[in-house]
């Protein structure tokens, strides 16, 4: 795919470009969009504010490297909590494929409780698992997704799977997005095998083969608006040293379509004033919070040998909560172990013996994406009272099924919270720690600008088309009406396709 | 100077095992190779408290690292924080500041923790975590773990085995 990226560092000067259909953003949502208008026989232009980074140059990365080139702020970005509310760690990609890049490739469809909100209460009504099948099963066939086996799953997922049957409830198989994988479990941070059909895979390779031309280090700022239509883009090249920005960036185009995600597209908006008259945007941001919980067990677990991600629960979505199989590299793994000097080695010498389990919330859309200074957002989450609730019941679940698998103690995401055994964790008071001691990430936003049915509920029409402005439309999570529950990567590439093919009038 | 970053053994060349071989030649690498994107810098006052930082979490039995790999752990930290912008800089450094600063106070010593010999910080850092102020030295902790524990000699201590699940 690389011979066709343009490097906006190292063009000189301003850049001034021309196309019928400018995409911002080259992430699961603009990839597929671009993939689908170019190959229809639309001149696309892809622009990337990231730099590009080819996949099997991704692979050789260490964790640290990824972070620093592949992720937005490194992996730093973090949600200003309101109220009794956890910091998040929010995680995006800023790299040609975008968040694609740094997905464990995760593939659910929409639950059937989420579309029947959706209809109900947003009055989507073609929003229903038939009017969606045959996109999903065009995404799905694109991008590779199928069952991952059993025998991938790694000991970590094992143990936690045990403990569920002795609690009640069973781990299914997920689905993934990958072609080969060998279990390296490194997903977010490089495909070592290039197993993962990440965007930089498919997509992005196909599109550029019908003709796209994908420009990265290209930052934009504004959409241009003449009367009532979108007419192009304006932003700066990333040029000057150090990726700083430099040149002016001028896009001419008759369709624009925004894919930046669900903290940038609402920023784009705002600086070009569209979204006053309803004062949607950027607000209604869902997080999924997410939390590892860990366990130490006897015997040598080798967690991160296996899938990374290969098993979920979702028993206790009801309560908005689901469970997923999930681990981490050395680092960062050893990052969660408490201690200074000999007290931090001899947990670090544990790391062998850990297992771990994820657990994310099915959240209500308590962030909002504010403009305030500088070229990056702010964004605020306040947690609602049912995931407080929610979040502390997934505590008590994934640790007693740990105990339930055999684990000799347990390590809660809690600030200060020390390793328990079975009796020091069932006298912990979970029940009323404070949600701001949760140690929480996030990679799943979503829902910064919501489509609606009506113009004053969100900001773009059920085609994807901005209500105020001809010609605009947005296509990536910041779409999605409400929190999914679930992992939204094939959600946001099924609506891109679903968007897509309704802007070709099929 | 340092040579730069040693080379990690703990896994096999990757690009063995593709099944799609890359091409020769065409995977520029600018990010990869850190001319670009370096978009500033943490003061030299802030990384040397950070290494004293460094020094008493990663210690044993009294000891530091050898300097050598904390060189190193430095360079790649320097470099990281490099690359992220100028809020998360900000971040860091207020959270640096902080241990700095505090962390002593909390051993009653009047002094800033670079200050201190080894035996001390260690204590004073233990004060830190087991205060209310813990989610500082947590969060500059997990930041230097990640990159230290990506020193060879380092993760090959831990034990953790390495490699896929399916050997080929």
């Amino acid at each position: 795919m690389s011979e066709a990226v343009s490097f906006g560092r190292q063009h000189t000067g301003d850049l001034r470009l021309e196309a019928e259909v400018v995409v911002v953003g080259s992430g699961a949502g603009g990839a597929v969009a671009a993939a689908i208008l170019q190959e229809a026989g639309h001149d696309v232009l892809v622009l990337e504010e990231g730099g590009y980074v080819h996949p099997d140059e991704h692979a050789r990365m260490r964790p640290s490297q990824s972070l620093r080139h592949l992720w937005r702020e490194a992996g730093l970005t973090a949600t200003l909590a309101l109220g009794d509310s956890p910091l998040i760690n929010v995680m995006m990609g800023r790299c040609v494929g975008g968040s694609s890049m740094l997905t464990g490739g995760v593939c659910f469809r929409i639950p059937e409780t989420v579309l029947h909100e959706w209809r109900q209460d947003h009055h989507l009504h073609d929003m229903t698992p038939e009017h969606l099948e045959p996109y999903y099963r065009e995404v799905e066939e694109a991008i590779s997704v199928q069952e991952v086996p059993k025998e991938m799953r790694s000991r970590s997922t094992q143990l936690f799977g045990l403990g569920a049957e002795r609690m009640g409830f069973k781990l299914e198989s997920m689905r993934r997005n990958t072609s080969g994988c060998v279990g390296w479990s490194t997903c977010n941070f490089g495909c070592p095998s290039g197993a993962k059909m990440s965007v930089g895979r498919t997509y992005l390779p196909r599109a550029q083969a019908a003709g796209t031309r994908i420009w990265s280090d290209c930052l934009v700022e504004r959409v241009k608006i003449e009367g009532d239509r979108a007419v192009g883009v304006s932003g700066r090249v990333l040029n000057r040293e150090g990726g700083r920005p430099g040149g002016r960036l001028t896009v001419k185009a008759k369709q624009v379509i925004l894919a930046a995600g669900s903290l940038y597209t609402p920023l784009i908006l705002k600086r070009s004033g569209v979204g006053r008259a309803s004062a949607q945007v950027g607000r209604n941001l869902t997080l999924h919070p997410a939390f590892r919980i860990m366990a130490r067990f006897e015997e040598e677990v080798r967690g991160g040998q296996g899938a990374l991600q290969s098993a979920f629960s979702s028993h206790y979505e009801p309560e908005g909560i689901q469970f997923n199989s999930v681990f981490v590299p050395t680092g960062v793994l050893a990052a969660t172990q408490p201690g200074v000097g000999d007290a931090h080695a001899e947990r670090a010498a544990m790391l062998p013996h850990l297992a771990m389990f994820g657990a994310n919330l099915h959240d209500d859309g308590g962030g909002t994406v504010h403009r305030i200074i500088g070229r990056e957002p702010v964004v605020t989450y306040r947690m609602a009272d049912k995931d407080r609730v929610a979040m502390r019941r997934a505590l008590r679940i994934a640790g007693q099924t740990f105990f339930a698998a055999g684990a000799k103690e347990v390590f809660l995401p809690i600030l200060g919270a020390p390793a328990m055994d079975p009796d020091q964790f069932a006298a912990y008071d979970l029940e009323h720690m404070p949600a701001r001691r949760l140690e929480c990430t996030s990679q799943h936003p979503l829902g910064s600008v919501r489509m609606a049915a009506t113009a004053g509920a969100g900001v773009v029409d059920p085609d994807h088309q901005s209500w105020e402005v001809r010609g605009l439309y947005v296509s990536d999570g910041s779409v999605v009406p409400t929190s999914l529950g679930v992992n939204p990567q094939l959600t946001i590439m099924t609506l891109a396709t679903r968007f897509a093919r309704r802007f070709l009038g099929h | 100077m340092n040579p730069g970053p040693p080379e990690l053994d703990i896994t096999p060349h990757p690009l063995v095992a593709l099944p799609r071989p890359m091409k020769p030649g065409s995977i520029p690498l600018p990010a990869a190779r850190g001319e670009a994107r370096r978009s500033g810098a943490l003061s030299q006052a802030t990384l040397h408290t950070t290494r004293a930082v460094a020094d008493a979490v990663f210690s044993r039995e009294g000891h530091a690292p050898p300097a050598e790999r904390m060189d190193w752990v430095m360079d790649e930290y320097a470099d990281l924080m490099a690359r992220t912008t100028g809020r998360g800089r900000l971040m860091f450094w207020a959270a640096t500041f902080a241990v700095g600063r505090v962390a002593p106070l909390l051993i009653r010593r009047f002094t800033h923790l670079t200050q201190l010999d080894l035996q001390d910080r260690i204590r004073a850092l233990e004060a830190m975590e087991a205060s209310p102020l813990a989610g500082i030295l947590i969060a500059l902790r997990a930041i230097l773990c990640i990159v230290y524990y990506e020193h060879p000699d380092a993760a090959r201590a831990t034990g953790m085995p390495l490699g896929p699940l399916v050997k080929s």
